[in-house]
Protein backbone atom coordinates (compact mmCIF):
# COMPACT_ATOMS: atom_id res chain seq x y z
CA UNK A 1 0.00 0.00 0.00
CA UNK A 2 1.34 3.14 -0.95
CA UNK A 3 0.58 6.70 1.40
CA UNK A 4 -2.34 8.33 -1.53
CA UNK A 5 -4.40 11.59 -0.82
CA UNK A 6 -3.77 15.05 0.70
CA UNK A 7 -3.69 16.59 3.86
CA UNK A 8 -5.21 19.66 5.16
CA UNK A 9 -2.26 22.38 5.43
CA UNK A 10 -1.72 25.96 5.29
CA UNK A 11 -0.08 27.10 1.94
CA UNK A 12 2.03 29.80 1.58
CA UNK A 13 2.65 32.24 -1.13
CA UNK A 14 5.88 30.62 -1.83
CA UNK A 15 4.54 27.31 -2.41
CA UNK A 16 5.32 25.84 1.08
CA UNK A 17 3.00 24.59 2.69
CA UNK A 18 2.47 24.57 7.02
CA UNK A 19 0.61 21.95 8.99
CA UNK A 20 0.21 24.32 11.85
CA UNK A 21 0.00 28.11 11.74
CA UNK A 22 1.97 29.42 14.77
CA UNK A 23 2.55 33.24 15.22
CA UNK A 24 6.32 33.10 16.17
CA UNK A 25 8.20 35.00 18.86
CA UNK A 26 11.60 34.86 18.39
CA UNK A 27 14.61 36.42 20.67
CA UNK A 28 17.88 36.91 18.31
CA UNK A 29 19.94 36.50 21.48
CA UNK A 30 19.53 35.75 25.03
CA UNK A 31 19.05 38.49 26.74
CA UNK A 32 15.81 39.19 24.93
CA UNK A 33 14.60 35.75 25.62
CA UNK A 34 12.54 37.28 28.94
CA UNK A 35 10.63 40.05 27.35
CA UNK A 36 10.08 37.32 24.01
CA UNK A 37 8.44 35.04 26.49
CA UNK A 38 6.14 37.70 28.26
CA UNK A 39 4.68 38.62 24.85
CA UNK A 40 4.21 35.18 23.47
CA UNK A 41 2.40 34.24 27.39
CA UNK A 42 0.08 37.00 26.62
CA UNK A 43 -1.07 35.81 23.31
CA UNK A 44 -2.62 32.19 23.25
CA UNK A 45 -1.29 30.38 20.61
CA UNK A 46 1.83 32.39 20.22
CA UNK A 47 4.96 30.47 20.90
CA UNK A 48 8.73 31.89 21.82
CA UNK A 49 11.98 30.18 20.96
CA UNK A 50 15.63 31.41 22.04
CA UNK A 51 18.74 30.03 21.34
CA UNK A 52 20.87 30.66 24.07
CA UNK A 53 24.24 30.74 22.46
CA UNK A 54 24.72 34.26 23.28
CA UNK A 55 24.57 37.30 21.51
CA UNK A 56 27.72 36.34 18.70
CA UNK A 57 26.52 35.64 15.19
CA UNK A 58 28.06 32.20 14.89
CA UNK A 59 27.21 31.02 11.47
CA UNK A 60 25.09 27.67 12.55
CA UNK A 61 23.23 29.91 14.98
CA UNK A 62 22.22 32.21 12.16
CA UNK A 63 21.34 30.02 9.46
CA UNK A 64 19.57 27.65 11.64
CA UNK A 65 17.35 30.80 13.32
CA UNK A 66 16.56 31.83 9.80
CA UNK A 67 15.15 28.76 8.94
CA UNK A 68 12.70 28.27 11.87
CA UNK A 69 11.68 31.83 11.08
CA UNK A 70 10.80 30.41 7.43
CA UNK A 71 9.49 26.95 8.03
CA UNK A 72 6.23 27.02 6.90
CA UNK A 73 4.31 25.68 10.38
CA UNK A 74 5.29 29.36 11.29
CA UNK A 75 2.25 31.94 9.95
CA UNK A 76 4.37 35.06 11.65
CA UNK A 77 7.48 36.26 13.14
CA UNK A 78 7.96 38.70 15.40
CA UNK A 79 11.49 39.25 16.01
CA UNK A 80 12.75 40.34 19.31
CA UNK A 81 16.55 41.73 20.09
CA UNK A 82 18.06 43.73 23.05
CA UNK A 83 20.05 46.27 20.73
CA UNK A 84 23.38 45.76 21.44
CA UNK A 85 23.67 42.09 19.85
CA UNK A 86 25.52 40.75 16.87
CA UNK A 87 22.71 38.41 15.68
CA UNK A 88 20.66 41.72 15.26
CA UNK A 89 16.47 41.87 14.17
CA UNK A 90 17.99 42.98 10.83
CA UNK A 91 20.05 40.21 10.37
CA UNK A 92 17.75 37.66 10.39
CA UNK A 93 15.08 39.83 8.83
CA UNK A 94 17.13 40.00 6.15
CA UNK A 95 17.60 35.77 5.41
CA UNK A 96 13.77 35.32 5.53
CA UNK A 97 11.88 35.04 3.16
CA UNK A 98 9.08 38.03 3.89
CA UNK A 99 7.00 37.09 0.58
CA UNK A 100 5.52 34.36 2.96
CA UNK A 101 4.34 35.87 6.22
CA UNK A 102 4.15 38.99 8.17
CA UNK A 103 7.45 39.91 9.92
CA UNK A 104 7.68 42.24 12.57
CA UNK A 105 11.01 43.52 14.74
CA UNK A 106 11.05 45.16 17.97
CA UNK A 107 14.75 46.34 19.74
CA UNK A 108 13.89 46.40 23.32
CA UNK A 109 16.98 49.33 24.14
CA UNK A 110 15.52 51.65 20.46
CA UNK A 111 11.93 50.82 21.32
CA UNK A 112 12.04 52.09 25.16
CA UNK A 113 12.79 49.35 27.51
CA UNK A 114 11.54 46.18 28.39
CA UNK A 115 8.00 47.12 29.44
CA UNK A 116 7.49 49.38 26.65
CA UNK A 117 8.50 46.99 24.15
CA UNK A 118 6.97 43.93 25.90
CA UNK A 119 3.09 46.51 25.48
CA UNK A 120 3.83 46.92 21.85
CA UNK A 121 5.20 43.14 20.96
CA UNK A 122 1.79 41.68 22.60
CA UNK A 123 -0.56 44.04 20.42
CA UNK A 124 2.01 43.33 17.30
CA UNK A 125 1.39 39.36 18.16
CA UNK A 126 -3.01 39.88 18.80
CA UNK A 127 -2.84 41.41 15.47
CA UNK A 128 -0.64 38.25 13.91
CA UNK A 129 -3.15 36.26 15.81
CA UNK A 130 -6.41 37.34 14.57
CA UNK A 131 -4.78 37.29 11.16
CA UNK A 132 -3.74 34.38 10.92
CA UNK A 133 -7.40 33.04 12.43
CA UNK A 134 -8.83 34.04 9.37
CA UNK A 135 -6.75 31.68 7.40
CA UNK A 136 -8.27 28.20 6.48
CA UNK A 137 -6.58 24.89 5.81
CA UNK A 138 -7.03 23.54 2.30
CA UNK A 139 -6.43 20.02 0.56
CA UNK A 140 -2.57 19.75 -0.14
CA UNK A 141 -0.74 17.25 -1.90
CA UNK A 142 1.30 14.51 -0.03
CA UNK A 143 4.41 15.66 -1.93
CA UNK A 144 4.35 19.27 -0.41
CA UNK A 145 5.08 17.35 3.24
CA UNK A 146 8.23 16.68 4.82
CA UNK A 147 8.75 14.40 7.72
CA UNK A 148 11.40 14.64 10.20
CA UNK A 149 12.53 11.12 11.96
CA UNK A 150 13.98 10.97 15.58
CA UNK A 151 14.82 8.95 18.48
CA UNK A 152 15.65 9.82 22.08
CA UNK A 153 15.59 7.18 24.75
CA UNK A 154 16.36 4.11 22.90
CA UNK A 155 16.18 0.77 24.42
CA UNK A 156 16.33 -2.56 22.65
CA UNK A 157 12.74 -2.63 21.77
CA UNK A 158 13.34 0.33 19.05
CA UNK A 159 15.65 -1.77 16.72
CA UNK A 160 12.86 -4.58 16.94
CA UNK A 161 9.62 -3.09 17.11
CA UNK A 162 9.71 1.06 17.09
CA UNK A 163 12.06 1.82 14.02
CA UNK A 164 11.24 -0.79 11.89
CA UNK A 165 7.62 -0.04 12.30
CA UNK A 166 8.53 3.68 11.56
CA UNK A 167 10.27 2.18 8.36
CA UNK A 168 7.87 1.01 6.78
CA UNK A 169 6.20 4.47 7.33
CA UNK A 170 9.13 6.41 5.66
CA UNK A 171 9.43 4.02 2.50
CA UNK A 172 5.34 4.47 1.99
CA UNK A 173 5.57 8.32 2.29
CA UNK A 174 8.34 8.31 0.06
CA UNK A 175 6.88 6.34 -2.71
CA UNK A 176 4.05 8.35 -2.32
CA UNK A 177 6.32 11.90 -2.99
CA UNK A 178 7.29 13.08 0.28
CA UNK A 179 10.35 13.93 1.82
CA UNK A 180 11.71 12.39 4.67
CA UNK A 181 14.63 13.46 6.71
CA UNK A 182 17.07 11.08 8.83
CA UNK A 183 19.98 12.10 11.21
CA UNK A 184 21.46 11.27 14.12
CA UNK A 185 25.27 11.23 12.65
CA UNK A 186 26.83 9.64 15.43
CA UNK A 187 24.25 6.82 15.89
CA UNK A 188 25.18 5.88 12.05
CA UNK A 189 28.86 4.40 13.30
CA UNK A 190 29.02 1.01 12.30
CA UNK A 191 26.32 1.42 9.29
CA UNK A 192 27.89 2.83 6.52
CA UNK A 193 28.20 -0.63 4.71
CA UNK A 194 24.49 -0.57 4.45
CA UNK A 195 23.35 2.32 4.07
CA UNK A 196 26.24 3.27 1.48
CA UNK A 197 24.79 0.74 -1.77
CA UNK A 198 20.91 3.00 -0.88
CA UNK A 199 22.84 5.80 -2.19
CA UNK A 200 21.35 7.28 -5.54
CA UNK A 201 24.99 7.93 -6.69
CA UNK A 202 28.49 7.08 -5.75
CA UNK A 203 28.86 10.86 -4.77
CA UNK A 204 26.42 10.46 -2.37
CA UNK A 205 27.51 6.96 -1.44
CA UNK A 206 30.77 8.54 -0.34
CA UNK A 207 29.34 11.52 1.22
CA UNK A 208 27.15 9.11 3.94
CA UNK A 209 30.85 7.76 3.85
CA UNK A 210 32.54 10.62 4.71
CA UNK A 211 29.69 11.83 7.47
CA UNK A 212 30.13 9.02 9.35
CA UNK A 213 34.06 9.10 9.29
CA UNK A 214 33.62 12.46 10.64
CA UNK A 215 32.02 11.38 13.53
CA UNK A 216 34.03 8.89 14.37
CA UNK A 217 37.08 11.01 14.10
CA UNK A 218 35.26 13.65 16.37
CA UNK A 219 34.22 10.69 19.12
CA UNK A 220 37.80 10.18 19.56
CA UNK A 221 39.36 13.55 19.23
CA UNK A 222 37.25 14.54 22.08
CA UNK A 223 37.76 11.37 23.86
CA UNK A 224 34.55 9.46 23.52
CA UNK A 225 35.06 5.94 25.28
CA UNK A 226 33.14 2.83 24.49
CA UNK A 227 31.08 3.38 27.64
CA UNK A 228 29.06 6.51 25.65
CA UNK A 229 25.79 5.84 25.94
CA UNK A 230 22.96 7.26 28.06
CA UNK A 231 22.53 5.11 31.31
CA UNK A 232 18.74 4.26 29.89
CA UNK A 233 20.21 2.75 26.57
CA UNK A 234 22.39 0.49 28.73
CA UNK A 235 19.93 -0.46 30.76
CA UNK A 236 17.39 -0.88 27.92
CA UNK A 237 19.41 -3.71 26.82
CA UNK A 238 21.48 -1.89 24.21
CA UNK A 239 25.52 -2.12 24.58
CA UNK A 240 27.50 -0.73 21.90
CA UNK A 241 27.14 2.36 19.64
CA UNK A 242 26.94 0.32 16.54
CA UNK A 243 24.18 -2.09 18.22
CA UNK A 244 22.04 1.43 18.31
CA UNK A 245 23.30 2.68 15.38
CA UNK A 246 21.89 -0.86 13.42
CA UNK A 247 18.62 -0.37 15.34
CA UNK A 248 18.54 3.44 14.45
CA UNK A 249 18.80 3.18 10.78
CA UNK A 250 15.97 1.02 10.59
CA UNK A 251 13.59 4.36 10.66
CA UNK A 252 14.84 4.56 7.21
CA UNK A 253 13.28 2.07 5.73
CA UNK A 254 14.99 1.13 2.62
CA UNK A 255 14.03 3.63 0.46
CA UNK A 256 16.67 5.28 -1.88
CA UNK A 257 19.07 7.74 0.28
CA UNK A 258 19.08 11.09 -2.42
CA UNK A 259 21.42 13.30 -0.29
CA UNK A 260 23.66 14.12 2.46
CA UNK A 261 22.44 17.53 3.81
CA UNK A 262 24.81 19.35 5.44
CA UNK A 263 24.53 21.30 8.47
CA UNK A 264 27.63 23.00 9.52
CA UNK A 265 29.48 26.30 9.62
CA UNK A 266 29.45 27.13 5.85
CA UNK A 267 25.90 25.96 5.03
CA UNK A 268 23.00 24.89 5.93
CA UNK A 269 21.60 22.50 3.08
CA UNK A 270 18.24 21.79 1.99
CA UNK A 271 16.06 19.02 0.03
CA UNK A 272 16.42 19.71 -3.55
CA UNK A 273 13.48 17.49 -4.76
CA UNK A 274 11.76 14.48 -2.92
CA UNK A 275 12.69 11.20 -1.54
CA UNK A 276 14.77 10.33 1.92
CA UNK A 277 17.72 12.66 2.68
CA UNK A 278 20.44 12.47 5.76
CA UNK A 279 20.58 15.30 6.99
CA UNK A 280 24.36 15.38 8.79
CA UNK A 281 24.22 16.61 12.54
CA UNK A 282 23.52 15.82 16.33
CA UNK A 283 21.71 13.15 17.86
CA UNK A 284 20.69 15.82 20.78
CA UNK A 285 16.70 15.17 20.48
CA UNK A 286 15.18 18.21 20.31
CA UNK A 287 18.12 20.40 18.96
CA UNK A 288 18.42 17.62 16.14
CA UNK A 289 14.49 18.14 15.44
CA UNK A 290 15.06 21.69 15.29
CA UNK A 291 17.33 21.54 12.61
CA UNK A 292 15.56 19.40 10.32
CA UNK A 293 12.86 21.76 10.82
CA UNK A 294 15.02 24.67 9.66
CA UNK A 295 15.67 23.09 6.44
CA UNK A 296 11.38 22.75 5.99
CA UNK A 297 10.27 19.75 7.80
CA UNK A 298 6.69 20.20 9.13
CA UNK A 299 6.51 17.18 11.22
CA UNK A 300 8.23 14.82 13.38
CA UNK A 301 8.08 10.67 14.03
CA UNK A 302 10.16 10.21 16.96
CA UNK A 303 10.61 6.79 18.04
CA UNK A 304 11.68 5.77 22.03
CA UNK A 305 11.74 2.71 24.32
CA UNK A 306 12.34 3.93 27.81
CA UNK A 307 9.80 6.78 27.40
CA UNK A 308 10.93 10.28 25.63
CA UNK A 309 7.94 12.89 26.52
CA UNK A 310 9.74 16.07 24.64
CA UNK A 311 7.58 18.09 22.05
CA UNK A 312 8.65 20.94 19.56
CA UNK A 313 8.24 24.91 19.37
CA UNK A 314 7.08 24.83 15.58
CA UNK A 315 6.68 21.12 14.88
CA UNK A 316 3.81 18.22 16.17
CA UNK A 317 5.70 15.54 17.48
CA UNK A 318 4.34 11.63 17.06
CA UNK A 319 6.13 9.28 19.67
CA UNK A 320 6.16 6.12 18.87
CA UNK A 321 6.87 3.21 21.52
CA UNK A 322 8.38 -0.21 20.48
CA UNK A 323 8.13 -0.92 24.28
CA UNK A 324 4.55 -2.48 25.58
CA UNK A 325 5.57 -1.58 29.24
CA UNK A 326 6.07 1.89 28.35
CA UNK A 327 3.05 2.44 26.05
CA UNK A 328 1.18 0.98 29.04
CA UNK A 329 3.14 3.09 31.75
CA UNK A 330 3.28 6.29 29.74
CA UNK A 331 -0.36 6.31 27.85
CA UNK A 332 -0.40 9.99 28.54
CA UNK A 333 2.75 10.73 26.29
CA UNK A 334 3.10 7.74 23.56
CA UNK A 335 0.77 7.89 20.34
CA UNK A 336 1.63 4.68 18.84
CA UNK A 337 2.01 1.42 20.49
CA UNK A 338 4.79 -0.59 18.22
CA UNK A 339 5.26 -2.63 21.74
CA UNK A 340 1.98 -4.95 20.26
CA UNK A 341 4.87 -6.05 17.39
CA UNK A 342 7.17 -7.57 20.43
CA UNK A 343 3.80 -9.22 21.71
CA UNK A 344 2.86 -10.65 18.23
CA UNK A 345 -0.42 -8.64 18.31
CA UNK A 346 0.38 -6.69 15.51
CA UNK A 347 2.81 -6.90 12.55
CA UNK A 348 5.51 -4.50 11.54
CA UNK A 349 4.16 -3.60 8.52
CA UNK A 350 0.35 -2.59 9.63
CA UNK A 351 1.83 -0.45 12.57
CA UNK A 352 4.20 1.38 9.85
CA UNK A 353 0.47 1.64 7.92
CA UNK A 354 -1.22 3.36 11.01
CA UNK A 355 2.01 5.63 11.51
CA UNK A 356 1.48 6.99 7.82
CA UNK A 357 -2.62 7.62 8.88
CA UNK A 358 -1.55 9.40 11.84
CA UNK A 359 1.18 11.68 9.94
CA UNK A 360 -1.59 12.62 7.74
CA UNK A 361 -3.97 12.88 10.01
CA UNK A 362 -2.18 15.65 12.54
CA UNK A 363 -0.42 17.00 8.98
CA UNK A 364 -3.98 18.06 8.78
CA UNK A 365 -4.21 19.39 12.57
CA UNK A 366 -4.53 16.50 14.54
CA UNK A 367 -2.97 16.70 17.81
CA UNK A 368 -0.02 14.03 19.14
CA UNK A 369 0.53 13.79 22.99
CA UNK A 370 3.02 15.99 23.26
CA UNK A 371 1.57 18.81 21.42
CA UNK A 372 -2.23 18.36 23.28
CA UNK A 373 0.13 18.94 26.53
CA UNK A 374 1.49 21.74 25.06
CA UNK A 375 4.89 20.67 25.56
CA UNK A 376 7.14 24.02 23.06
CA UNK A 377 10.90 22.10 23.82
CA UNK A 378 13.37 24.10 21.56
CA UNK A 379 17.12 24.04 21.42
CA UNK A 380 19.75 24.51 19.11
CA UNK A 381 23.10 22.43 18.31
CA UNK A 382 26.15 24.11 16.86
CA UNK A 383 29.17 22.36 16.23
CA UNK A 384 32.47 23.43 18.19
CA UNK A 385 34.73 25.76 15.63
CA UNK A 386 37.64 24.58 16.89
CA UNK A 387 37.20 20.74 16.46
CA UNK A 388 35.71 21.68 13.02
CA UNK A 389 39.29 23.30 12.17
CA UNK A 390 41.28 20.30 13.63
CA UNK A 391 39.12 17.94 11.74
CA UNK A 392 39.57 19.85 8.45
CA UNK A 393 43.35 19.90 8.79
CA UNK A 394 43.73 16.36 9.88
CA UNK A 395 40.97 14.92 7.21
CA UNK B 1 8.12 -20.60 28.53
CA UNK B 2 9.95 -17.28 28.54
CA UNK B 3 10.77 -15.82 24.83
CA UNK B 4 13.99 -14.45 23.37
CA UNK B 5 13.79 -12.95 19.62
CA UNK B 6 16.59 -13.85 17.24
CA UNK B 7 16.83 -11.07 14.63
CA UNK B 8 19.18 -12.65 12.26
CA UNK B 9 19.89 -16.33 11.18
CA UNK B 10 23.65 -15.40 11.51
CA UNK B 11 23.27 -13.71 14.97
CA UNK B 12 25.48 -15.24 18.14
CA UNK B 13 22.58 -13.34 20.14
CA UNK B 14 19.39 -13.32 20.87
CA UNK B 15 17.18 -10.67 23.01
CA UNK B 16 15.08 -11.88 25.80
CA UNK B 17 11.77 -10.61 26.19
CA UNK B 18 12.11 -10.98 30.01
CA UNK B 19 14.76 -10.82 32.56
CA UNK B 20 15.94 -14.93 33.53
CA UNK B 21 17.86 -16.91 36.34
CA UNK B 22 20.25 -19.14 35.68
CA UNK B 23 19.03 -22.52 34.56
CA UNK B 24 15.75 -20.72 32.95
CA UNK B 25 15.03 -22.11 29.54
CA UNK B 26 13.83 -19.16 26.94
CA UNK B 27 12.38 -20.24 23.82
CA UNK B 28 13.99 -18.39 20.78
CA UNK B 29 12.02 -17.27 18.21
CA UNK B 30 13.24 -16.45 14.57
CA UNK B 31 12.17 -12.76 12.83
CA UNK B 32 9.45 -15.30 11.35
CA UNK B 33 8.14 -15.53 14.26
CA UNK B 34 8.77 -19.82 14.72
CA UNK B 35 10.84 -21.55 17.56
CA UNK B 36 14.49 -22.23 16.22
CA UNK B 37 16.28 -23.08 19.58
CA UNK B 38 16.07 -23.27 22.95
CA UNK B 39 18.65 -21.81 25.05
CA UNK B 40 19.31 -22.49 29.00
CA UNK B 41 20.37 -19.32 30.84
CA UNK B 42 23.90 -19.62 31.93
CA UNK B 43 24.21 -16.62 33.85
CA UNK B 44 21.65 -14.09 35.11
CA UNK B 45 19.86 -11.73 32.96
CA UNK B 46 18.75 -9.10 34.96
CA UNK B 47 16.50 -6.99 32.79
CA UNK B 48 13.89 -7.39 30.09
CA UNK B 49 15.40 -7.26 26.90
CA UNK B 50 18.57 -7.90 26.94
CA UNK B 51 20.99 -9.90 25.14
CA UNK B 52 21.28 -14.08 25.52
CA UNK B 53 24.18 -15.57 23.74
CA UNK B 54 23.40 -18.15 21.15
CA UNK B 55 26.57 -19.49 20.55
CA UNK B 56 30.57 -20.00 22.22
CA UNK B 57 31.84 -16.88 21.70
CA UNK B 58 36.01 -16.46 22.15
CA UNK B 59 37.35 -13.71 23.36
CA UNK B 60 38.09 -10.62 20.17
CA UNK B 61 35.13 -12.63 18.40
CA UNK B 62 32.79 -10.74 16.67
CA UNK B 63 29.43 -10.28 17.81
CA UNK B 64 26.33 -10.64 15.75
CA UNK B 65 23.07 -9.37 16.06
CA UNK B 66 20.72 -7.88 12.95
CA UNK B 67 23.31 -10.00 10.87
CA UNK B 68 26.12 -7.20 11.80
CA UNK B 69 29.12 -7.12 13.82
CA UNK B 70 27.86 -5.15 17.23
CA UNK B 71 30.99 -5.33 19.12
CA UNK B 72 34.15 -7.46 19.50
CA UNK B 73 33.85 -10.26 22.95
CA UNK B 74 36.07 -7.99 25.58
CA UNK B 75 35.86 -11.63 27.57
CA UNK B 76 35.02 -15.51 26.29
CA UNK B 77 31.20 -15.50 26.18
CA UNK B 78 29.01 -19.15 27.01
CA UNK B 79 26.04 -19.80 25.15
CA UNK B 80 23.42 -18.81 27.89
CA UNK B 81 25.05 -16.23 29.00
CA UNK B 82 24.07 -12.75 29.50
CA UNK B 83 26.09 -10.34 26.75
CA UNK B 84 26.31 -6.93 27.93
CA UNK B 85 28.81 -4.04 28.97
CA UNK B 86 31.65 -6.86 31.54
CA UNK B 87 31.83 -8.95 27.73
CA UNK B 88 31.02 -7.02 24.81
CA UNK B 89 32.27 -3.85 23.95
CA UNK B 90 32.46 -1.29 20.64
CA UNK B 91 34.01 -2.42 17.66
CA UNK B 92 35.27 1.65 16.73
CA UNK B 93 35.89 2.66 19.96
CA UNK B 94 37.59 0.83 22.66
CA UNK B 95 36.60 1.35 26.64
CA UNK B 96 38.69 4.52 27.23
CA UNK B 97 38.21 6.06 23.84
CA UNK B 98 41.68 3.77 22.02
CA UNK B 99 40.65 1.82 19.15
CA UNK B 100 39.52 -1.25 19.45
Amino acid sequence: MEAHGTFLGYPRANGQVGVRNHPLVMATCDCAYEEARRMAAAIPGAVVVGQFHGCGADPMVVQQMVGIANNPNVGAVLLVGLGCETISVDRLADGMDATAKPVESLVIQRDGGSLKAIEAGTRLLREMAALLSTQQRQPCDIARLTVALQCGGSDATSGIAANPAVGVATDRLVAAGATVLFSETVELIGTGRLLAPRAVSPEVASLIQRAIADEVWRGKATGISGRSLPKGNEDGGITTIEEKALGNILKSGASPIQGVLENSRERLERPTRPGLYLQNGTAWDVASITHMAAVGAQLAIFTTGRGSTTGHAILPVIKVTGNPDTFRNMSDNMDVDAGRIILGQAGITQVGEEIVALALAVASGAKPKAEALGFTDFQMFRRDAVVENMLRRCR
Amino acid sequence: MKLAIRLHPSDSVAVAMEAGAPGECFSVLSEQGAECDRVEIASALPLPYHKVALAEIAAGEAVLKYGQVIGLASAPIRRGEWVHLHNLQSATFGPRGEEA
